[in-house]
Order: C-alpha cells, then structure tokens, then sequence
C-alpha cells in the first residue's frame, strides 16, 4: 500500500465505484478507500437498476467507458424497457438485478482496475493546506495524501436510522455512521443540510402466496443496457403485484401516533415521488389500495423487497401491515423497513465539474449532493473521477451540457438550483428530450469519452461501425422507391416500419440485419425527422448563451445597476455562463442583460490594455 | 441577449397626444419587414443611407383597414446607431394604428424588442463608449421596470386572469402528459388521445379568442388611467360626471353607492385620459353587524376592486370633503396614509368647497387648501365644488401638470407591449393547433408522423404544450419543469 495518491475517493457505493474506476483509467494513481470492501456497490434500495430517464443515464455512463451498464447486464434476472408502447424518446430499460452478483461483480472490476487500490478504513477528515485539498486523515492507516479528493459517503453522512420509535446512529443496516466526516467538512466552511428516505420490509419468498398474486415477467426481447452486449439471453424471474386494502390502511391510520413521520421524530425532507406508505395514505386518503411491487433480490436467495410500502413505522405494525396484505397472510419479515436522516451538501456549493467552490480538489458525487438513485450516483462518480483526474493533471474540466446529456442536466440542475427533497431524473426535466434517448447514447458521448481517454479503441470501432451503418441504411432508404415516394417518405407514415421496408427490399434487409442497433436508430430519426430538427433549432439557441462565458471571479459587488437580489443569487451559485445565469430561480431577463453588458464592458477595456 | 442578430421592432415615440408616432426597426431583415406595410413612392431596395421614403402604411386586411400617408427614414448599416439596418417608420399617432403596424411587422418576421434592447445593440456594435455603458444598464433596468409595470397595467383585471387560468389549464394536461410518461409504471389515470385533443382544441380556441380581445386592450391603452379615490360620500361621483362631462355614474346621497369601476373618456387639452370613479374606500368593512355577511364580503369585493384599479392607474385623484377635512384633519389620516403609499402622481382635491363658510373663494377655502399642502406629501392641492363646477379648470389645469412633471414614458410601451403580448398568443395558438392535429388519430398525410409504436405520442404533446407555456408565460411569468413536477406530485398518488 503507498501513502500518497493523485486522486482518493472516500465511499464504496455507486458514485465512488464510477468514480474510482474513471480516475484509474485515466491514469491517476487512485484509492479507493471504503470502511468494507465486502460492501461496495450495494443496493441499500430495491434490486433494480434503469428505468425512466434512469436507464438512459446508465447508457450515457455505458457510453463513457463506465461500469454500471456491463455489470448490470452481467447480473440482471429480469429485464424490462419501460414504456415500450410509447415514443422511442421516454423509453427506459430497466432490469431486476441479482443484488449479491452485482455487488460481487463490481469488486471485481474494482481489483482487476489498474492503477487502483481499495483501502479498507474509514474517512475521517479531508486535509487542506494552501486552501487546496492535500489528502484524508484516515482512523487506522493514518493520514493519505492526494491531489484531489473525491467524497461519496451516501447516506452515511450522520446517518440516523428511524423503525418506530426506536433511533440509531447507521449508514446502513448493521453499519456504523460517519460523523467525523459531516464535522470536517463543516470546519471547511461548508454548508450542509438534512435529507431523508426509507426502504421498505424485505421478504421471506418462502412465505409468500405467490399464486394469489398478479404475476410480471420480462421482455421477450432483451434491450441490455451496455453497448458492448450484443445479445444476451438469461432465464428470467418473474417479479409479482400485491395491493394495500382498507384493513392495511386503517391499521396504520391507527397507528400513526407512532410514525417517526408523523411524531415529529423526523424533521427532514424525503423524496415526494417515493412517499412511505403512510404518506400515501394521509395524502391520498380516496384511493382504496396501492400497488405493491414483490422484486426478488437475486437468484439464490430468499429474500425478496416489497416495493411501494416503504414505511418506519414500528416492527409490529410493519408485520401486522404486512400481513393484511392478500398473499401475504403468512409472510415473514427478514428486515424491517426503516427511514434514515442524513447530511448533505446542497450542490448549489458546487461548480459544474462537482468541485467544492471554496476547496479546489475537493470533489463531491452522489447522495452528498441530495441526489437519489444508484444511476444518479453512477453519472455524478464518472464525472467526478473525470474532472478529478483532470485537475490533477492540469486540464480544463468537463462538463456536460444540458444538450448532451440526462448526467448534464442533472448536474446543471443540482448546481445551479440546489437540492430541496432528494433529487432524481426524470425525463420532463430534459428540455432536450427527444435528442436525448437511450438508443443514441454512444453517439452523444463516445466520441468525447474516447477524447478524454476513458472509452477505449474496440468501443470506438463498434461506434464507428454502427455510423457507418447507419449511412448506408439511411441512403439506402432514400434511393429505394415505390412509385413516386421514396423509402424514407413512406416510413414517415405512422403506420409504416423499418421491417416492413425492408421485406420489400433484399438491400435493404441485410443492411438492416447485419447491425439492427443501426436500423433502429435510422428508423427513429426518420419517425422523429421534423421534431428532431426542431429541437436542434433550440439547441443552437442554448448553446450560443452558454457560450457566453462569464469570467471567473467576476465581482459582483462592481457591478452597477444590479438588482440586489440578482447580486446576491449570482454571487452565490456563481454561474459561469449568461445560460447558466438566466436558469437561476428568480433572475430576470433585465438581469442577465445588465451582466452582459457588463462582461462586454470590462472584455472592451481588457482589449483597450491589452493594445 | 444582444449577441442575437435577428430583426427587432419597438414604438419609440411616446404615444397619447402626439400627432406622430415613431416604429424602429433594427436588424438584417428590416427593410423586408417593412415592405409588409410601408408602401413607398419609389423602391425600397435601393434606398441609400440616411434618406427618407415617403409613401403610405397600407393594412388592407385584418381588423383594421387603413391607408395613410407614412414616411419612411433608412439608416444603411454599418452607418447606423446599431451598426445593423435601422429604419424608422413616421406615421399619424394613433394607438390603435400604431399597435396593428407593428403586429403586421411581427407577422413579417420582426420580433418585438426587450427592454432597452436597441441601447444594448448600440452597445454591443461599439456605438456607445465605455463610460456610456453604465447609463445603458441604467436604461435596461428601469426599460425592464417600466414594461412590467406596463404589462401589470394592461393585464391587470380580466386579461391576466384568462392568461393565468389558461397557463394553469396547460401545465394541467402537460402534467397529465407527462405523468403518462414518466410514472406509466404506476397506478395513474390514462390519458386519451381523444380527451387531450379535446382539451388542446379548447385552449386554442381560449388563446385566439384572447389575442382577439387583447387588441382591444390597445385601443384604451393610449389614454392615461385617472382613478377617483376617496372615502364614501365625498363626491367622487359628482366629479366624475364633472370631468367626464357626461351623467354616467349615479350620484345619491347614501353612502356607498357607487360598487363597481366605472370608466369614462375624456380629453385635456388633446390629451386623452380615461377616468375610473371607484367604490369609496372604507375601514368599515370591520363595523358591519357581525351577522350581515352578505354585506360583508360585498365591501370587502368592492375595496379590493378599488385597490387594483389603483395599482394600474397612473394619475390618481384624492378626494376629501373640504368641510369635514376643515373642521378635523386628523379625521383624515387613511386618506393620508394612502397619499403616503401610492406610486402614482396624485392629486389633492377638497371637494365641496361650496359648502365652506362663505364658498369656494373665500378665506376658509383658502386655509383648507393651506393646511392640506403641509399633509399632501408634495401632491399638489385643489379646491373645487363638483356640484357648481368651481375649480374645476383649475383642477384640470392641475391634472396636465401633474403628469408633465411625472414621466410620461409609459405612453411608448403599451402598443408595444401589445404587441409582444400577441405575438406570445399567435405563439401559443399554433402549438396547440399542432397539439391538436397530434391527437386526431388515423390523419395519414395530415402533419408530422407520430412515433412507431407510440399511443399517440406524449412527449410529442409535451413539446407542443411546453411551447405554448413558455409563449404565455413570457407575459405572466415563467412555468419551469419543476412546476409540474409539483402539480404532478401534489395531485397524483406517485412512487412505488
């Protein structure tokens, strides 16, 4: 083991796992130090990866050389693409995964990585001198030094567990909080917040009446989530539908008094898109039942998580819930759903390359940003490992735009309008939506992964191939006519596909046949033709104020004219271009044109010096 | 943002009593903007710089006819203030003519100027010199002030309603749409293709209904808004009748009442005013017998309405009983706390002075008038009889001051206001008019094809509704995703 790094990152989880992995591809000497290496990439949630807007994060993380979509595939039991029936734009894949293999898994990918060690301790302090980051003080190994550091402790931040009314100190189910860490950071002038979220009771399969419930199984055709899986065939477990009644809900309505809820035990916010199940009964007191979704956590083993009826309300009532529960009747609990409090950092602290803005080197990913989601986390450690990797070899950050990706939206969001409930993707905060599927993530993000040294040769050739592909389908569409239309005018119609085309045509066919990624994603163009250049139009609109470039450090005091609640935002979140400026909650157009002219101003006098 | 190079268009004379008002033009596309209603005597096209046209404004269809003599003044870029094409359109100084010239230039393809946006183009091209540059922001943000304060002016009462209601229609079935996408794993009410079509089909229908009337709005924007405020029974509907020269309002000698807003034109000297008698203002609302409710919430409507008429007004005339005033001005510390707070330029006037002690004339008047200028907050101070018409020249005389001295640039921005306003409605109208032709199932040849697969394309429905709000909302405020996110959240039973 060595005593000094490029680059440490303090947290095992989905964001430090992306984030360790880039930063050692890239060449950095990297730790990754994590209290135990038994328990990396854990779903501490349910045993799903994907979904809306989700899985096209996994794609672009894919799409970068990152890990999540091959593990994920290496470890699915069940894969679904949400919203099949609908626009190519909002369709997701998801997958059940085996929780243990994919874990496993990741270690693995971990202690194969170059330039990558895994440090078994715990993170105590971050260590600055100069006002930059110098290393951690760990509690056994002593003090690490980097050049940077990347923190990803998830909910371990001071992490306070909730199940009735019983409270603990805890990260996780048997793991021990870290609170020196939440003390640090606030010495480094840091503001932090408080957040909170639940799980749900986990279940003994054995237990279960599985015939009485309503039964869902996977795809017919798979829609993996790697680029590098080119087919993938695996036996798949169903997962199963049970609901709440009215019994359920009077009982807890019964016991609400002892709800950490509802009792005052907990004071911060959760998620309003995954509410506890006694939320929904107090919010939505007119519906009769809610579903509940039986997700088995692997292959092996019997436990199986009730999603929907996440709840800390008291083991008794948990079990008594449970099993009014029709299917349920004799279910066993194997661990109680609980609630958990913990510190976060609202990201408005954060420049756009997720660096502290008061501690240069010092890097935050995931859930310390009050973001929620293992894909969330993954999307944020791969461009904290990025970005950190290039401060330490004196490059200019990265980062993506809102145009190119869900990971450039999400950050875009979370720095430059904070976190106020855990935050998570969804595809109506894309206002480039229809640019942004999951079917085109290698062509947004390849090429630049592969710029930056992250996406290796054979990744770049397979994308190569598919454009090379892609242009002799869509040339062929154009030359191939019936009557006085051509292919392409007629696959416009609503009714008409690719397939049906290409039965017409023996061209064709094997064009399409030989890489149907590529054919896919001609037919999705084509389908998508007047829309897709639309939004384009808007791109161009945004990338032109993002271009405009505000200059770093920029005193805001010195700026005449300035509104002074536009002074203050501004002179808090710091936005770094007229684009940025403009989406900061409250701000004017007025206010954004009197910084311009401002910028305009002292760039004017700079080149009066300058000549 | 000024690094935007498309064609602008802005009123920049001030309206009201002018016998000419002045459209700019500045951008690439400017003079084809102007072909749209500007009929020279010779071409166009080859115009050198700084020469004039002269010619006719021609609206031959639409709302308003017209055909009047024009000229039109061609600065050739880069030799002009913006470095751009700049061209100047001089025509007769009627809003109404005014308001239709520029919406004709939109529909040519100008886009309505941003506050101060042709100061920041003169910036931006180098025209004006660095020690300017701190006016220009000046200028910006007071021009950003101004056409809110304008804005709030035209859209206050019926119009921002129907704007706000629409919005909130629109983010309702945007929410819907977009609960179908990302929660269509979840227990959520479907939307059809047939009711979000309909829905669509309704707000079009609402949005060009509104932009209709919104022209109308134009029409009474050129006058300046006097309001007649005062508490009950101090003859502001005397006054009103005397000013307007007309028996519009009743007039009784029970308190009270006058409830609703009444509004009459009339002219000073050529200047147009329109003039609102409003409800007396009462603290008495709390006095009321505890059982008559009725009469409660009536007073407590007829005094909001007076507060929003004086919000958009921008003369206001305080009346008091010159009498009761006299024998204690304490009496009269509301009227005073509300000199105190308006924004608008307001007059004092003592009404009744025919009741003093020997009249309007006399020594008493006098005093009364003395003692008000000390309490008036600087507004100027008349005494006037409504009931003989004393004073009442002098009032008006009083009126045209009161303004003079005031900024009077609100004139400028309402037509152009308008205008943006519109522009946002046609916005609006022709997504939905697309949202709608979306939902019509089985249109093969009819507009853009929906996806493979899709039940009848949302996000396709999405991106239409999302543009409609982002046109209304650029009059009433910006809708972002998180607010419907928030609708989403507070009316659906979400998360698994």
């Amino acid at each position: 083991m060595k005593h000094s790094y490029d680059i440490i990152v303090a947290g095992g989880g989905h964001a430090g796992c992306e984030a360790a992995l880039a930063a050692a591809r890239l060449g950095a000497r990297t730790a990754l130090v994590t209290l135990s290496p038994e328990t990396v990439a854990q779903m501490s949630c349910n045993p799903a990866i994907g979904g809306l807007a989700k899985g096209q994060v996994v794609r672009e993380v894919d799409a970068l050389g990152g890990a999540m979509g091959l593990v994920a595939d290496q470890t699915a039991i069940q894969f679904r693409l949400l919203n099949r029936s609908k626009g190519p734009a909002v369709r997701g894949p998801r997958c059940q995964s085996d929780r243990d293999a994919y874990a496993r898994a990741m270690l693995t990918r971990l202690r194969e990585q170059e330039n990558l060690d895994i440090v078994a301790d715990e993170a105590m302090r971050v260590l600055v001198a100069d006002g930059r980051v110098c290393g951690i003080a760990t509690a056994v190994t002593g003090d690490l030094a980097a050049r940077a550091v990347i923190l990803t402790p998830g909910t371990f931040l001071n992490g306070r567990m909730h199940c009735g009314e019983r409270v603990w100190p805890g990260g996780r189910v048997n793991e021990p909080p870290s609170t020196a860490l939440s003390a640090s950071l606030r010495d480094l002038g840091l503001e932090l917040g408080r957040l909170k979220t639940g799980t749900p009771p986990r279940l003994d399969r054995r237990t279960i009446d599985f015939d009485r419930l309503q039964r869902q199984d996977g795809d017919g055709d798979i829609v993996p989530f790697s680029f590098l899986t080119v087919r993938l065939r695996i036996d798949q477990t169903p997962c199963f539908i049970a609901y709440t009644n009215e019994r359920v809900h009077q009982l807890l309505r019964d016991n609400l008094h002892r709800a950490p809820l509802y009792s005052g035990q907990i004071e911060s916010t959760g998620p309003r898109y995954c509410p506890s199940i006694e939320t929904k009964i107090v919010r939505f007191a007119d519906h009769d039942r809610h579903q509940v979704f039986l997700e088995p956590e692997g292959r092996d083993t019997d436990w199986v998580y009730a999603n929907g009826i996440s709840t800390s309300v008291p083991a008794d009532v948990q079990l008594a819930m449970v099993r009014a529960i029709e299917g349920l009747e004799r279910a066993e609990i194997l661990r109680f759903g609980y609630a958990i409090e913990y510190d976060f950092v609202p990201p408005t602290q954060l420049t756009s390359d997720l660096q502290v803005k008061r501690v240069p080197g010092l890097f935050l990913a995931g859930q310390i940003n009050g973001t929620s989601g293992y894909e969330e986390a993954a999307g944020q450690g791969l461009m904290a490992g990025l970005n950190a990797a290039r401060y330490v070899a004196r490059q200019e950050s990265v980062v993506l735009g809102r145009d190119q990706a869900y990971i450039g939206v999400m950050i875009d969001d979370l720095v430059t309008k904070g976190a106020e409930e855990p935050y998570r993707l969804f595809t109506s905060l894309a206002e480039y939506r229809l640019l942004l599927r999951y079917d085109n993530a290698d062509r947004r993000l390849t090429p630049l992964g592969h710029e930056m040294g992250l996406v290796d040769e054979p990744r770049r050739r397979l994308l190569n191939e598919k454009l090379a592909a892609m242009e002799r389908i869509a040339a062929a569409l154009a030359a191939c006519r019936d009557g006085s239309k051509s292919f392409a005018e007629l696959l416009r119609r609503p009714e008409m596909t690719l397939t049906e085309l290409a039965g017409r045509n023996a061209d064709l066919a094997r064009l399409t046949a030989a890489l149907p990624l590529a054919a896919e994603q001609v037919e999705i163009e084509v389908k998508y033709a007047g829309y897709l250049e639309r939004q384009a139009r808007q791109v161009e609109g945004f990338r032109r104020r993002e271009l405009r470039r505000i200059p770093d450090g920029l005193d805001y005091a010195s700026v005449p004219q300035l509104r002074h609640e536009a002074r203050e935002k501004f002179a808090r979140i710091r936005p770094t271009s007229l684009g940025q400026a403009a989406r900061i909650p409250g701000i004017g157009h007025s206010d954004v044109t009197v910084l311009e002219i401002h910028i305009e101003r002292l760039r004017r006098r700079q080149g009066h010096s300058l000549s | 943002m000024i690094c935007d190079t498309d064609t602008i268009v802005a009123v920049s004379s001030p309206l009201g009593s002018a016998a000419r008002a002045i459209v700019r033009l500045s951008g690439p596309e400017a003079v084809r903007c102007a072909a749209a209603v500007f009929v020279p005597d010779r071409p166009l096209g080859d115009a050198e710089t700084y020469t004039s046209r002269n010619g006719a404004v021609a609206l031959s269809s639409g709302p308003l006819r017209a055909d009047v003599p024009a000229s039109l003044l061609v600065m050739r870029g880069p030799r002009s203030y913006t470095r751009e094409d700049v061209l100047e359109l001089h025509l007769p100084g009627s809003p109404a003519l005014v308001a239709e010239t520029v919406a004709r230039l939109c529909a040519a393809g100008a886009r309505p100027a941003s506050p101060g946006e042709f100061t920041a183009r003169a910036f931006a091209a180098g025209r004006l010199d660095l020690a300017q540059a701190e006016a220009v922001m000046a200028v910006i943000n007071a021009a950003g002030r101004r056409e809110l304060a304008a804005a709030s002016r035209l859209l206050s009462g019926e119009l921002s309603e129907c704007i706000e209601s629409l919005v909130d229609r629109l983010r309702r079935l945007l929410a819907r749409a977009e609960l179908a996408i990302d929660f269509s794993d979840q227990q959520v009410p479907v939307l059809s293709a047939a009711e979000a079509g309909a829905e669509a089909a309704r707000l079009r229908d609402e949005v060009v209904a509104l932009a209709r009337r919104s022209r109308d709005v134009t029409h009474v924007d050129g006058d300046v808004r006097v309001a007649l405020v005062g508490r009950p029974n101090v003859g502001k509907s005397s006054l009103f009748n005397r000013l307007a020269g007309a028996e519009r309002a009743i007039v009784t000698e029970v308190a009270g009442t006058t409830r609703d807003e009444l509004r009459q034109r009339f002219t000073i000297d050529g200047t147009p005013f329109v003039l609102s008698d409003t409800a007396g203002l009462t603290e008495a609302v709390a006095d009321l017998a505890p059982g008559d409710d009725a009469r409660r919430r009536l007073h407590a409507a007829a005094h909001a309405r007076t507060l929003a008429v004086l919000a958009r007004s921008e003369l206001v005339l305080a009346v008091v009983d010159a009498a009761r005033w006299t024998a204690d001005p304490s009496s009269h510390d509301d009227v005073e706390r509300l000199l105190a707070t308006l924004a608008a330029p307001t007059v004092l006037v003592l009404n009744k002075c025919d009741l003093l002690p020997l009249g309007s004339g006399g020594p008493v008047a006098d005093g009364a008038v003395a003692s008000a200028r000390e309490t008036s907050h600087g507004a100027p101070v008349v005494a006037v009889s409504a009931r003989t018409g004393e004073g009442l020249d002098a009032l008006r005389a009083a009126v045209l001051r009161t303004l003079r001295r005031g900024d009077l640039d609100r004139a400028a921005d309402g037509p152009a206001v308008v205008a943006r306003h519109r522009q946002c409605m046609e916005t609006a109208a022709e997504a939905l008019e697309r949202a709608t032709l979306l939902c019509r199932p089985g249109d093969d040849d009819a507009g853009p094809a929906p996806c493979p697969g899709a039940d009848h394309g949302e996000e396709l429905l999405a991106l239409e509704l999302r543009e409609a709000i982002d046109a209304l909302g650029l009059i009433t405020g910006r809708s972002s995703p998180e607010d419907v996110l928030n609708d989403i959240f507070a009316g659906f039973c979400i998360g698994k």
